[in-house]
């Protein structure tokens, strides 16, 4: 086993938390008052994981399903109720100021920037706080700032930025110290087509080039698809897959589907297996499960019967299979 | 903990506060109205029973005392708890924990920055006027470092108070009610209403075993040379020592409970 670049490592990681359960309505608030039902909720329930250097990780899962809770505990933020963590050497909750010098985070849904300042300052804050050099600042952030177009925005104050702007600022405040580690959030949010794209392109670059380890959580499948070969999936406060991306691709594209487009008005026909998603009059959208039937003998019972003149045939797109995954609840994979 | 990094704190603190300017000159502008009140008040009540002296103030010494009291409010200033009670309902000490630096001084820092802004448009500017206007007394060098050195613990002492009642949010979330009876007690033990001579003996022998005075009160005093430099500014550093131990033992286990809401 290599462990020397393993540099996150997870085990039993668990947190409960006390929360006030009431009911509406004003007695229902008088009585909480005087008899608070305390309810419990397990966010964690025991998790384990590693992650090598380098490596960039979906942490993917409905709302509310621990993967806030897991990024909080990780980033330093959250002191478990038990279970062992140690990142780069540290356990986050208990050397954070250390700890937190090797790491970036962007939480797209709430800003890390002073709202009141230019980024450019509070870039300018951070390195003092995480004792940079003057030389080496300089040239990070001119890299930063050249890189994701961001010269004039980051010199008006954050709360005058449009949420994809914002967005910009906060990737380079994350990346500016270098660590070696980043904590992506929902890092996508708000940003339109060519932005995110951009972004993405970014963020493979500087895992490519420094050998920056990035754990991104999204609701975005097209980040996951494009930036992660890895995937962890947490429902209920367990992980449920932990794997390659490919894998469950394979494992539940059992599903095909073809777009089938034809010269002549469609008619209805029946084949074993097949699903008409949508159809019009020169179009069919349809689902096939591989386990019935076979893709080729579709495409020949359709040849034979209609006038074909195209057929595209593609997995069922990733959002779907996972939240295919979603609805299991807690079955191994 | 280098002094760069409190250095860099401080400078964002003194730039936000240079953004919210037109708040501070509105309380440069306000403030002195509670002065020319209790100026008419006390002429009224020293012309009224025809004494020179009432509890060991003259009027002339007593308008120097609010004088006094309104440059050592102005430094030492700090509204850390409702920045704490903020950051925990709204989940935002997230920025303070995922930087490189030590919680509480995350806030001091920055009000640091902050205080030395209000230094500069605000406690200044009055004891200009407090000079020109009022006759108060220019003192030797001695009596001013060490009115400033009591100042600077007092704000120390100010904030630290303001800090512990903060971390109250961490259990109790908010505390806005808190912070209004923090205020009065510190105006009103703090000597900041009158000076504390004019309370019942036992008052003022009690306050002495409390905190409030050494933030308002003891600065003031040791300018009118009233009480011993050296004395004020031991029992202050004794008093902040206490309140930041304190502090290093509940911040320990406030953190612990701070799950921050929706990240």
């Amino acid at each position: 086993m290599v462990t020397e670049n393993i540099i996150i490592h997870v085990k039993n990681l668990r947190k409960e938390f006390e929360t006030v359960k009431r009911g509406h309505g004003f007695l229902a608030a008088v009585n909480s008052l005087f008899n608070p039902k305390k309810v419990k909720k397990k966010a964690l329930k025991g998790i384990s994981f590693d992650i090598k250097e380098g490596e960039i990780v979906g942490l993917l899962g409905p709302n509310g399903a621990g993967k806030s809770t897991c990024l909080k505990a990780l980033s330093g933020l959250l002191w478990p109720d038990s279970g062992t963590v140690n990142i780069l050497g540290y356990v986050p909750w208990k050397e954070r100021v250390k700890y937190v010098k090797n790491i970036g985070v962007v939480f797209g849904q709430k800003t890390t920037l002073f709202w009141d300042l230019p980024a450019i300052d509070t870039y300018h804050l951070n390195k003092d706080l995480y004792e940079m050099d003057n030389k080496e600042y300089e040239q990070q952030v001119h890299m930063l700032i050249k890189k994701l177009n961001a010269k004039d925005i980051v010199k008006s104050p954050v709360r005058d930025l449009s949420l994809g702007e914002r967005m910009r600022c906060e990737v380079i405040q994350s990346l500016l110290h270098k660590p070696k580690l980043v904590f992506l959030d929902e890092p996508t949010i708000g940003l339109d087509i060519i932005s995110k794209e951009k972004l993405r392109e970014f963020i493979l670059d500087v895992n490519k080039k420094e050998k920056t380890t990035f754990i991104v959580t999204t609701h975005d499948m097209q980040d996951i698809e494009k930036l992660c070969k890895r995937v962890i999936i947490i429902n209920h406060g367990t992980i449920v897959y932990d794997g390659l991306l490919e894998k469950i691709k394979k494992k539940f594209a059992k599903d095909k589907h073809l777009e089938v487009k034809l010269s002549e008005k469609a008619k209805p026909f029946k084949f074993k297996g097949c699903k008409v998603l949508n159809a019009t009059d020169y179009e069919l959208k349809l689902e096939l499960d591989t386990r019935k039937a076979k893709v080729k003998d579709l495409i020949g019972y359709l040849m034979e019967h209609f006038d074909v003149a195209d057929i595209i045939v593609s997995d069922p797109p990733i959002e779907e299979i996972i939240a295919e995954i979603f609805q299991k609840k807690g079955t191994t994979l | 903990m280098s002094f760069c990094q409190h250095k860099g704190m401080a400078l964002a603190g003194f730039k936000i506060a240079i953004r919210y300017r037109w708040e501070n000159i509105a309380q440069v502008l306000t403030n002195p109205i509670s002065l020319i009140v209790y100026y008419f008040l006390w002429k009224a009540i020293y012309a009224y029973t025809g004494q020179e002296i009432i509890r060991g103030f003259t009027f002339p010494d007593l308008v120097h005392y609010y004088v006094l009291a309104m440059i050592v409010g102005f430094f030492t200033w700090s509204e850390v708890d409702k920045w704490i009670e903020y950051d925990v309902i709204h989940g935002k000490m997230t920025n303070a924990l995922i930087r490189p630096f030590g919680f509480l001084y995350w806030y001091l820092s920055f009000e640091t920055g902050i205080s030395i802004y209000n230094l500069i448009v605000q406690t200044i500017p009055v004891f200009i006027i407090g000079f020109i206007f009022f006759n108060l007394q220019v003192q030797g060098l001695t009596v001013f470092l060490g009115f400033f050195a009591s100042t600077t613990l007092a704000f120390f002492i100010y904030f630290g108070l303001a800090f512990l009642l903060g971390l109250a949010a961490f259990w109790m979330k908010r505390i806005t009610g808190l912070r209004r009876v923090r205020r009065i007690i510190i105006g009103f033990l703090g000597g900041s209403f009158i000076p504390l001579t004019f309370f019942p003996n036992w008052l003022q022998q009690i306050s002495h075993f409390l905190p409030f005075e050494y933030v308002r009160s003891v600065p003031i005093l040791v300018y009118l040379e009233r009480i011993s430099i050296f004395n004020a500014l031991a029992t202050q550093l004794i008093w902040m020592i206490i309140i930041y131990l304190l502090i290093h033992i509940i911040s320990k286990k406030a953190i612990k409970r701070y799950a921050s809401v929706g990240l």
